[in-house]
């Protein structure tokens, strides 16, 4: 992302932060005599900082041009990075919302299936004992000596 | 005195009191490599166990999970670029890149070697300055503890990589997402969208876990065909005495700088090793190695978060104030053992002070031997080919992460930072600033507002005594340094230029 790009982020950020955000989810009592004691005075500091940072990188992508500061590895095709990107990041979202159902170990033993298919384009034998192996392994260590209570959800329950 | 150690060491010269400091050390090393493991929760999980056991034999347990798991916390920080605790964060920045390189052996063997000489100069520190250096630390109130942090801020300058105006924001962002959570004064909402599992503010491991290791998965994910399959270098080569002493002076720093950081209640390890780790870089003829794969960043940050252990004991035995969270939970065990620590016990049971002494520094020595036998267990991860090891580690970040609290919703937290952290790195913003200022935020508003509360709003009390005046003093060095050294890079390109032409 370019110092330009960079900087019109940081200023948009603080615009919402500034007429939004903060005046809509962080409550002040009435009755705080010091603005330095308020419990906006910090978020409202820190998003001033933000727009001059996001002022400074505007002014050197304008005057020093808009250079890309690295060269990041892509892929070679790169609208297939996206949609492994995506498929990830729904594989994460149908976790969290099953889990309850599913429990913690069947939820893991999906979610390592997903991710290796999507990395390696196959699903090997190898792979999907590894994604029964480990979550079964960390249910006991967990549940069993760090005692902790490891959802197990409505279709399996382990000892 | 030699009659007390005779006594401290005549405490601990049994089996069962050696025994359990070994078996301690082993559990704080192996906790301390699984992510999401942290040390304190190993040292939590251990108390009950410590309940039948003697005082000293039970505490000696305890300090060696506390030893072993700040040093276990490297072994994932370098092998699979996620640190096993907080303490480990820098150790990543270049105990990682050498690990790619085919080096982890080197950089695991550097880790062990400064933790154990660092985890000794702070135990000789505990021994010769406990009452001195706790009554310093004592005189600290809220005007002196803002503007070490402040100071401690700084160091953002050495981990903004190569843009430091990107460093900047990404702290800012760091300290916005700190103020999450109830206000600590008047108890009012900061964007919690009255949702009650933000009320506690981010969980900082969830954080943690989220932007070291999560955007590691997303990357694969991204571009596979550079990495999948790929089986990284195990290099049986062990870090040389040379090295070891290269890096000497850095390893003393940052032994020095986590001894005194470790002394102040509530600074802990993680900024302790970002300090050193600056400090390092700002003082090496390698410099522009740092964050490459440099082994003196290894054997600084892991010296800084070692130094701090020994330390944190300083103020608990010498005044009964926990330094940190792991000795809050060890004072428990000093309570449930009917010991009370603080001036009087150096008057009512020296003996056991003592013993602690010896213990600890036997802890240097068991964490040298268990070390180096865990190293050679864990580094065959590198082995395993990154298409089967990054989707394991998502498996462990979630349950190590869901451990923590019991809730799925610090799971979900992981994952938003885990999508913030890769767009951050595909955006080149450094994540290591988001992270100190994540951690020293919280610590800096609320010094500053109690401080405010004081005076009752007169921003002189901030300069109120010697200590803030040299932490002042210390800020504005440095960032004069830093903008002179920023327009030095600025002032490069145009001199080439005129070179050339």
């Amino acid at each position: 992302m370019s110092n330009r790009v960079l900087g019109i982020l940081c200023c948009v950020v603080s615009i919402i932060l500034w007429f939004y955000a903060i005046p809509e989810w962080v409550s002040s009592p009435s009755n705080v005599t010091k603005v330095v004691l308020s419990p906006t005075f910090w978020p409202l500091i820190i998003t001033g900082l933000i727009a001059l940072c996001g002022a400074y990188l505007l002014v050197t992508g304008e005057v020093e041009g808009d250079e890309q500061i690295e060269v990041l590895e892509r892929p070679q095709n790169k609208g297939a990075g996206a949609t492994r990107l995506l498929l990830t990041a729904l594989a994460m979202l149908a976790f969290l919302v099953a889990v309850e159902t599913s429990g913690l170990i069947i939820g893991s033993m999906a979610l390592f299936i997903i991710v290796t298919a999507v990395i390696t384009q196959k699903i090997s034998t190898r792979m999907v004992l590894i994604a029964i192996i480990l979550p079964i392994a960390l249910y006991g260590f967990f549940a069993h000596v760090a005692s902790v209570a490891i959802p197990q959800g409505e279709w399996v329950q382990l000892p | 005195m030699i009659d007390n150690i005779l006594a401290g060491i005549a405490i601990v010269a049994n089996l069962e009191s050696i025994l359990a400091l070994g078996f301690g050390v082993l559990i704080g090393v192996i906790a301390g490599a699984i992510p999401g493991m942290s040390a304190t929760m190993a040292v939590a999980l251990t108390l009950p166990f410590t309940f039948s056991l003697s005082p000293i034999t039970g505490i000696l347990l305890l300090l060696g999970v506390y030893k072993g798991g700040i040093f276990g916390g490297c072994i994932p920080a370098i092998l699979i670029k996620t640190p096993g605790t907080p303490a480990s964060s820098a150790t990543v920045l270049d105990g990682h890149p050498m690990a790619e390189q085919g080096e982890s052996g080197r950089a695991l063997g550097m880790a062990l070697y400064a933790s154990c000489t660092a985890d000794l100069i702070s135990n000789l520190a505990l021994i010769l300055f406990a009452g001195w250096l706790a009554s310093f630390a004592l005189k600290f109130g809220p005007p002196e503890f803002f503007t070490l942090i402040l100071f401690s801020l700084t160091i953002i300058a050495g981990v903004s990589g190569s843009s430091l105006a990107r460093g900047i924001f990404s702290a800012l962002l760091g300290l916005l997402f700190a103020t999450i959570g109830l206000d600590l004064v008047y108890g009012t909402n900061r964007f919690t969208m009255n949702d009650p599992n933000l009320m506690g503010g981010l969980n900082f491991i969830a954080v943690l876990i989220g932007l070291f290791a999560i955007p590691e998965i997303l990357n694969m994910v991204w571009s596979p065909d550079k990495n999948s399959g790929q089986t990284r270098k195990v290099s049986s080569a062990w870090v040389s005495f040379t090295e070891y002493k290269r890096c000497f002076k850095s390893i003393i720093r940052g032994s020095l700088i986590g001894v005194f950081l470790g002394s102040i209640p509530g600074i802990g390890a993680a900024p302790a090793a970002f300090l050193s780790y600056s400090e390092a870089k700002r003082n090496s003829p390698n410099k522009d190695n740092f964050g490459k794969g440099e082994i003196e960043g290894v054997a600084a940050s892991e010296a800084g978060n070692n130094g701090v252990a020994g330390a944190t004991m300083i103020p608990l035995l010498a005044l009964g104030v926990p330094g940190d969270v792991i000795t809050a939970i060890i004072i428990g065990a000093f309570m449930i053992h009917g010991l009370q620590p603080g001036p009087m016990m150096f008057l009512s049971n020296v003996d056991i002070i003592y013993a602690l002494f010896v213990g600890l520094i036997l802890s240097s020595v068991f964490l040298f031997g268990i070390g180096s036998f865990a190293i050679r267990g864990f580094r065959f991860i590198s082995k395993i080919p990154k298409a089967v090891l990054l989707p394991s580690v998502l498996i462990l970040c979630i349950y190590g992460c869901y451990a923590i609290n019991n809730t799925l919703f610090d799971v979900g937290v992981m994952f938003v930072m885990g999508w913030l952290g890769f767009f951050m790195y595909r955006s080149s913003i450094p994540a290591p600033p988001f992270l100190i200022a994540f951690i020293l935020g919280p610590l800096f508003e609320d010094n500053f507002r109690q401080a405010m509360l004081m005076s009752n709003g007169d921003p002189t009390i901030l300069f109120r005594s010697p200590i803030t005046w040299f932490f002042w003093a210390a800020t504005l060095l440095t960032i004069f340094a830093i903008s002179r050294k920023v327009r030095e890079l600025e002032n490069k390109p145009a001199q080439l230029a005129e070179d050339n032409e």
